[in-house]
């Protein structure tokens, strides 16, 4: 899958959960840059991804994701898989 | 012996056991002797004073917590990230000249900082059981913080009653900390560990929540757990994932337990016990326990899961209001500066010290059942939220404004939702939520701002809050 193509992706679902318009999806993005991203959000943006792309986290995963880019390579390991 | 000696007996004797760890960092009991060697002396100096403790997530706030609950100093947690104006309150309504901030960066008047001395030799001093051990400040219906003491007495009793739940609690056990320190929730996580010399671990605050506690619960291998209910619905879409070997006891506290979120664990962790213990802060972290049997239905009301007996030194007792009454040993002695109304919600009966709870209740088969509010307070995650506090803020901010405010369940536990009607529009509506903000703690900030035109109004000319739930439902 093209990194790109995910970020553009990730840019409509962040801008509609976070309620915020133009976030700039970048690799290092987290939850410290985005005003309205807090436990109830990202646990939302999380279920929004898995529906989008048809996939599942594990729970681990999660908790090692630190930011954006961490998202993206599991959500590209996923896809392949 | 008491719980403080018992609590210096094990910093004494297990110096290079782990007494706990802060963010994945580990502390020993030798640790916590040092520190309170630095300090024992200035805190000496304090005994009719009261130490705001500023809270930062690290070993010396906790362990300026324990030194004042061993050297009989009253504390009153401070979280710096609150409202000025609600942290200002809650400084003058407390008396408080001292403070300890592990970062010494707090600034306020002419507060001092607790000074740092030589090492100094220290022991267990006697305190009168009448004396304030932490004064815990809740949401107030007047939109003032409402500072609820708990004395050396009722954390005696609380103790007690803790030690007669029989969970045979050993060196060997680990303890669970999610709670912010501002929490009754707090104390019981971070004490009762130190007085059976075991250990409490805290979250990793760098993660979300629900991760954070996940994390903990396996890295740190806790074996007992209190948590609020809500803490573990955002866990359950990951529910095939939850393996918790060591989890042996997992009390829920500060919400209404549900049946379904007890089969849900008790699916994830089939071998832990689930207790449902239940308390207001003015009867001290809680006073009555119903255990899940595994062989037995759960008892409950309308999916609210039975909250039990009363623990050893706790008397309950439902009035003609149907009120649940919390009397005995670890009642408060009544909040701080209380207005003639809030006096009213302690009394003495038969020489017992009661306090109606404002929780409704019934009783069958001498087990008791919490019912609800009587009145406008919610919960939550754990958090008592008087409705009409985030109300007062609203005016405060938009004078001329008509606002409610009403509590639903949504997708994750408790929202809040603040309906207002302005004159004003444009102006009002980002100023309003950026108002909020900075006059209420973070969970009082509502989950949405609805602007209406016109609010509903039932046959008696008053506000249709059902009218409006159901409009919430309809979105």
């Amino acid at each position: 899958m093209d990194r790109e193509q995910i970020k553009s992706d990730l840019k409509g679902i962040f801008e509609e959960v976070f309620a915020t318009p133009e976030i700039e999806i970048t690799d290092e993005l987290n939850a410290e840059k985005v005003d309205k991203w807090d436990s109830l959000t990202h646990l939302n943006m999380i279920s929004e991804v898995e529906a989008f792309y048809s996939i599942k986290f594990k729970l681990k995963e999660l908790i090692g994701m630190k930011n954006v880019g961490d998202m993206i390579d599991l959500i590209i390991n996923k896809k392949v898989d | 012996m008491e719980f403080r000696e018992l609590i210096v007996e094990n910093i004494r004797n297990k110096s290079t056991d782990i007494c706990c760890t802060i963010s994945g960092i580990p502390y020993t009991y030798n640790h916590l002797e040092q520190f309170i060697e630095r300090y024992a002396q200035s805190l000496e100096t304090l005994p009719k004073s009261r130490l705001g403790l500023i809270l930062r997530n690290d070993f010396n706030t906790y362990a300026a917590a324990i030194a004042c609950i061993i050297c009989g100093v009253t504390f009153v947690p401070i979280n710096p990230e609150y409202p000025e104006k609600r942290i200002e309150d809650i400084i003058y309504q407390s008396e408080i000249n001292c403070c300890y901030d592990s970062l010494k960066s707090f600034t306020f008047d002419n507060l001092e900082h607790l000074n740092e001395t030589e090492k100094s030799n220290w022991g267990v001093p006697q305190i009168e059981q009448d004396k304030y051990c932490y004064i815990l400040f809740t949401s107030g219906t007047t939109g003032k913080p409402k500072g609820v003491p708990i004395t050396y007495g009722n954390l005696t009793a609380f103790f007690e009653g803790f030690e007669n739940l029989d969970y045979n609690v050993n060196a060997e056990d680990r303890f669970l900390q999610m709670f912010e320190m501002t929490f009754d929730l707090s104390v019981v996580s971070y004490i009762a560990p130190l007085i059976y010399g075991a250990s409490f671990h805290t979250l990793d605050l760098s993660l979300v929540k629900p991760l954070a506690l996940y994390d903990a619960l396996e890295t740190q291998k806790i074996t007992i757990a209190l948590m609020v209910p809500s803490a573990i619905d955002m866990l359950m879409p990951y529910s095939e994932d939850i393996n918790l070997p060591n989890l042996r006891i997992t009390q829920f506290c500060g919400e209404a337990l549900k049946t379904r979120q007890v089969e849900s664990w008790s699916n994830c962790v089939p071998h832990t016990q689930i207790d449902n213990v239940y308390g207001p802060t003015e009867a001290t972290i809680y006073c009555t326990r119903y255990t899940i049997s595994n062989d037995q239905e759960v008892l409950h009301h309308n999916g609210i899961v039975c909250i039990g007996e009363a623990m050893c030194n706790t008397k309950l007792e439902i009035n003609e209001e149907s009120e649940l009454c919390l009397g005995g040993a670890q009642v408060s002695p009544g909040y701080l500066n209380a207005t003639d109304k809030q006096k009213s919600k302690f009394l003495i009966k038969d020489n017992i010290r009661f306090y109606l709870s404002g929780d409704k209740g019934k009783i069958e088969n001498n087990l008791f059942y919490c019912l609800g509010r009587l009145d406008d307070q919610v919960k939550i995650q754990g958090y008592r939220v008087e409705l009409a506090e985030i109300e007062f803020a609203c005016n405060k901010s938009l004078p001329l404004s008509e606002n409610t405010a009403i509590a639903v369940e949504g997708k994750t536990g408790t929202e809040l939702h603040l309906f207002v009607k302005s004159q004003n529009l444009q102006e009002s509506q980002s100023e309003l939520s950026n108002n909020l903000k900075t006059l209420l703690p973070w969970y009082m900030v509502p989950h949405e701002i609805h602007w209406i035109s016109d609010f509903p109004l039932n046959a008696n000319g008053k506000i249709d809050k059902s009218a409006l739930r159901r409009q919430l439902i309809i979105e």
